[in-house]
């Protein structure tokens, strides 16, 4: 019996201490509003290499299983001929990537040269450790110049914004995140409103008014309001309207206009 | 030396979760690794070191991650507290008692994620996404887990200094 209570005690003093710990850390978290702690940075730096170790790992991988299927084409070929082919199709295939790469840097850069603002191109390394949020792991971080609410595009519109810079790498929080919120207005109509994060691939666009002329597949730009985010970036298109009979403001569906799950490459507004 | 090859292995963890995990598995939903791993130690290891080590990996795992800080602390942590609290009463040495735990575990995950973003963010979270990938996180885990699970099991007992028994969790 007394063994039972002093296990039962046990579990009640862990179980206080993770609830003390967690919640001293959400409140410390809630202080420093979003700056990066010395443990991040540090967790984050010593990540750094091991990130860029498995991405560069599956990316040859995929190359070599690219090679190897072509190379099953010709299987009849005798083996010097295999041989060749089978460089020549990987050095092909290098070549094919860098020039989608150059493509889509090229596309993505189209955008602030015209506005003469200074950005910087980077790639994806990682996705967020957790399941619930969503955010990416960028290569470019303070040493590159990134600061904190940095807007992130791509040739097709926005991305969202540098959350925390740390001296290699930098968090992204994408424009689906329930924590983004940017300022927005209808590129047809010019009524305003706010897009939210809604999870998944999906935002929400909200304090859009009753009167607003809004049709699906009306385009959504940032207003330029807020400062983070310049004026006539795209973000998304209408997907749904929803028009509830006892409401001051219509809810609407946004698809957004990058597809957020096959991101590789974005360009990082640098603030001027 | 254990706990140098615990805390290397959590750092691989962390590594292959955020970088290869998405690009192999190219789904919106995916397993938390961390959160199997917290599991583990807490069902594997002597009661509080279990849970300490638990309730470290929530530590890196909000380091690393761009949410509120504590909110893994506390879910890895609870999810460590659970695995070592129920093996006191269920036996763990097959799948169905571990599969139930790994399934309850997953879901205290998303709930602690949705109490307290919308307790701290003071912002309505959409729940609809949220709940509607839970039964698609929750088998991505629980298969993940007879994967990770005897790695881990085999990488422990290649280092341990004491002959271990064969897969079981009774301590």
């Amino acid at each position: 019996m007394q063994k039972k209570n002093s296990k039962g005690k046990k579990f009640f003093t862990t179980l206080s201490f993770i609830l003390i710990i967690s919640f001293a850390l959400i409140s410390f978290s809630q202080k420093l509003r979003g700056n990066p702690t010395f443990f991040q940075s540090a967790i984050t730096t010593l990540i750094f290499p091991f990130q860029t170790f498995f991405d560069s790992a599956i990316q040859k991988t995929e190359d070599l299983f690219d090679g190897y299927i072509f190379l099953t084409n010709v299987s009849q070929e005798n083996e010097t001929l295999k041989k060749e082919i089978e460089k020549l199709q990987n050095q092909r295939n290098k070549l094919i990537e860098n020039i989608f790469q150059l493509q889509r840097e090229y596309n993505i850069l189209q955008r602030p040269m015209e506005s003469n603002r200074k950005s910087i191109m980077a790639s994806v390394i990682g996705k967020d450790s957790g399941q619930w949020l969503k955010t990416v792991i960028i290569d470019k971080g303070s040493e590159a110049g990134l600061v904190k609410n940095s807007a992130t595009v791509t040739d097709r519109g926005i991305v969202g914004q540098v959350i925390e810079a740390n001296p290699k790498s930098s968090k992204i929080l994408l424009i689906s995140d329930n924590r983004s919120a940017i300022d927005a207005i209808f590129q047809r109509s010019r009524y305003p409103g706010v897009v939210f994060g809604a999870g998944k691939q999906m935002c929400k666009m909200r304090f859009v008014s009753m009167e607003a002329d809004v049709k699906e597949g009306d385009k959504i730009i940032s207003s330029g309001m807020g400062g983070v985010f310049p004026k006539g970036l795209t973000i998304g298109t209408v997907s749904k309207i929803i028009k509830k009979k006892q409401g001051l403001f219509q809810e609407i569906e946004v698809v957004p206009n990058v597809d957020l799950s096959r991101l590789e490459e974005m360009l990082v507004l640098l603030p001027d | 030396m254990l706990y140098l090859v615990y805390f290397f292995s959590i750092i691989l963890v962390f590594a292959f979760q955020t970088s290869a995990l998405p690009k192999i598995l190219p789904s919106d939903t995916l397993p938390d690794l961390a959160l199997l791993c917290a599991f583990y130690f807490g069902l594997k290891m002597k009661e509080q070191s279990g849970v300490a080590l638990a309730t470290l990996i929530g530590f890196f795992q909000d380091c690393l991650s761009g949410g509120i800080f504590g909110i893994n602390t506390l879910s890895k942590g609870i999810a460590g507290f659970l695995a070592a609290f129920l093996r006191s009463f269920v036996p763990m040495n097959n799948v169905f008692p571990l599969g139930v735990c790994i399934t309850i575990v997953s879901l205290l995950d998303g709930i602690i994620f949705y109490l307290i973003t919308s307790l701290f963010t003071k912002r309505e979270i959409v729940q609809d996404s949220l709940f509607h990938s839970l039964p698609t996180f929750i088998f991505m885990n629980l298969i993940s887990a007879s994967i990770l699970f005897p790695i881990i099991n085999k990488l422990s007992r290649k280092f341990e200094d004491k002959p271990q028994p064969t897969f079981t969790f009774d301590q």
